[in-house]
């Protein structure tokens, strides 16, 4: 086992990574940027290390002087938390020339999941389903083209190979719209992106997002957990995430969770990793992506499987084996995650730094805060918002429900808005409250009643 | 002479409205900015001769230092058979080498970011730094350098 974890990342998931250390009996090295002097992390762990200025550009992506902290303070392991550089397949491979542990899966693991290509080709040997669509960019004097629509099945939707944020989209009903939909698809992706490369791919309507968290030992053992919902998202990124789904049963259960295993086994993975998947309301899954790190809403399986996934996560990087013998894990009760971002709901989302005047945590039965705040604390600008994640569990779903109703009253944070009104009227929804709310949820739902002109 | 000039341009500034005025020749910078108590004030390294004026001067500027940039083991010279490369009192020219920081078994020099004498070093050999933390305690000095100790050819 590892004697000294250097921790490459601030924040709730800093703070998370110092408790699991402390109790497993390992020493913990904080590093921080000038703007995080005064972050919980850094005054929780037993040393730390300053490693440059506020941009993440210069500090917590700053990977000499994260080398070189680890160096210093002789820790033998760095553990890279979330975001940063947990998904950098260079920083994996330096820390392993510098003689120090990476707490996460190998470099070519992280490389073969990183390369969105390469990901679906390996999943594709591997009999995990992929969204069927074009292999590369689609032309439109390709006399193949609709005949390769009519297999993937419409609607499809065009998509920019270097799209995001919406733009370059176009989804397509019938075959008489094919042509047309790919030219202005083009055109845009020109304008916006530089480059006018389009694929084309099908459309899941009504998808719902759907992951499996995987544990895996260097000794080729590969169990998956209870699967996460986190349908209920802002432009890609989770605002809520719970465990079970509501809308998946035993038998989905088992056959998303056997492909969860066969991604992880395709790539060689060790340690905590979770697979991504949406699915269509008929019960058809396709990967997504592989997270290769331990997530944001790792909590929520914690919650209804009794595991502390950071404990075990740094046990399986240090060669130890998955200490239980069945393949599945079964899951306790219901478990809510909702994220507490500094952001305002009712203007766009948008940031709100300052400082934090009051804060009064909401308490037991059931409920968990994973948070770096504290009264007084002033929530630099240089990084992303997330202050707290309020996690729950009941018997049943509605019982969790009920309880994030109570523990979003409690929760008081003075100084700076907060997206506790906005979970506050989810919670009250009736299509969340019925299990029915699809990735649109926020924008169909939300977007009006939140700027009180409902 | 340069307190006189800085009187000068005191009174200039006073005389305007500008909020604010900065003067620079041969390397050294001054620059004054109007705040609600009218607070003047200098740009620390580059401005040795106007070490912190100020109106009310009942709180004693902090000392000037000379950080660190980077993390790693902070060596007083660069070779381990060396001499210091800098000692109390020595006066060193902007961008001369004051120590040697070793991170990933690399060397890198910590120069001076302006002409400065050394008061006293605040790191002993051989210890970890991390990034902004004080190496040197100096003071302005704008005059020429003097040779270093154990000069080499």
């Amino acid at each position: 086992m590892f004697k000294k974890v250097l921790i490459a990342n601030r924040g709730e998931i800093a703070v998370r990574i110092i408790r699991a250390c402390r109790e497993m009996g390992l020493k913990t090295v904080a590093v921080h940027s000038e703007a995080d002097n005064d972050s919980m992390h850094v005054k929780m762990a037993d040393e730390s290390v300053c490693i440059g200025p506020g941009p993440a550009s210069e500090s917590y992506l700053n990977i000499p002087n994260i080398i070189s902290a680890a160096e210093i303070s002789g820790a033998d392991a760095i553990h890279p938390g979330y975001g940063f550089l947990s998904e950098n397949p260079y920083f994996a491979d330096v820390c392993e020339s510098c003689h120090i542990h990476f707490i996460g899966p190998s470099k070519e693991a992280i490389e073969r999941m990183g390369d969105k290509a390469a990901a679906r080709e390996t999943m594709r040997k591997a009999d995990v389903p992929i969204v069927p669509g074009s292999d590369g960019p689609v032309s439109i004097d390709d006399a193949g083209l609709p005949k390769l629509a009519r297999k993937i099945g419409y609607p499809v939707i065009v998509k920019a190979v270097a799209g995001g944020g919406g733009r370059g989209l176009r989804v397509v009903a019938n075959e008489s719209e094919l042509l047309p939909a790919i030219e202005v698809a083009q055109t845009e992706a020109k304008k916006a992106f530089g480059n006018g490369d389009v694929y084309i791919e099908k459309y899941i309507e009504k998808p719902r997002h759907i992951e499996f968290q995987i544990v895996a030992d260097a000794k080729g053992r590969v169990i998956y957990l209870p699967e996460r919902e986190c349908s209920i998202q802002r432009r890609h990124q989770k605002l809520i995430e719970e465990s079970p789904s509501p809308f998946v049963d035993s038998s989905l259960r088992r056959k998303m969770g056997k492909a969860a295993r066969r991604a992880a086994e395709a790539v060689d993975y060790v340690t905590v990793g979770t697979v991504e998947f949406l699915v269509d309301p008929e019960g058809d899954f396709y990967f997504l992506e592989m997270n290769t790190r331990i997530q944001v809403e790792h909590t929520v399986t914690e919650m209804v499987t009794g595991l502390d996934l950071v404990r075990e996560q740094i046990r399986l990087a240090a060669g130890e084996r998955i200490a239980y013998d069945r393949d599945d894990y079964p899951a306790r009760g219901h478990a809510i995650e909702c994220r507490i971002n500094a952001e305002d709901p009712e203007h766009d989302f948008r940031p709100s730094p300052g400082i934090i005047t009051q804060l009064i945590l909401p308490g037991p039965p059931g409920v968990r805060v994973d948070t770096h705040l504290y009264t007084g604390y002033t929530i630099p600008t240089y990084y992303d918002s997330l202050l707290a994640k309020l996690i729950v569990i009941g018997d049943n779903r509605e019982e969790a429900i009920k309880r994030m109703q109570r523990a979003l009253n409690e929760f008081k944070i003075d100084g700076v808005k907060t997206t506790i009104p906005l979970f506050q009227k989810v919670m009250e929804h009736e299509v969340f409250r019925k299990g029915e709310a699809y990735t649109d949820f926020i924008g169909k739902y939300m977007t009006a009643s939140t700027n009180g002109t409902q | 002479m340069v307190n006189k000039r800085l009187e000068e341009l005191l009174e200039f500034a006073e005389s305007t409205d500008l909020q604010e005025v900065v003067w620079e020749k041969k390397g050294a910078l001054i620059s004054f900015r109007r705040s609600a108590f009218s607070d003047v004030h200098s740009k620390s390294m580059e401005t040795p001769a106007a070490a912190s004026v100020a109106n009310e001067p009942s709180q004693p500027p902090e000392p000037m230092t000379i950080k660190s940039t980077m993390v790693g083991t902070f060596y007083r010279s660069d070779s381990p058979n060396r001499p210091p490369l800098v000692v109390e009192g020595t006066v060193v020219a902007s961008g001369q080498p004051v120590a040697a920081i070793e991170a990933m078994k690399i060397m890198k020099d910590v120069l001076s970011p302006a002409s400065c004498k050394i008061v006293k070093a605040l790191v002993a050999n051989g210890h970890p730094v991390e990034y902004g933390q004080p190496l040197f305690e100096v003071e302005p000095e704008p005059l020429t350098p003097s040779p270093l100790p154990g000069e080499r050819v």
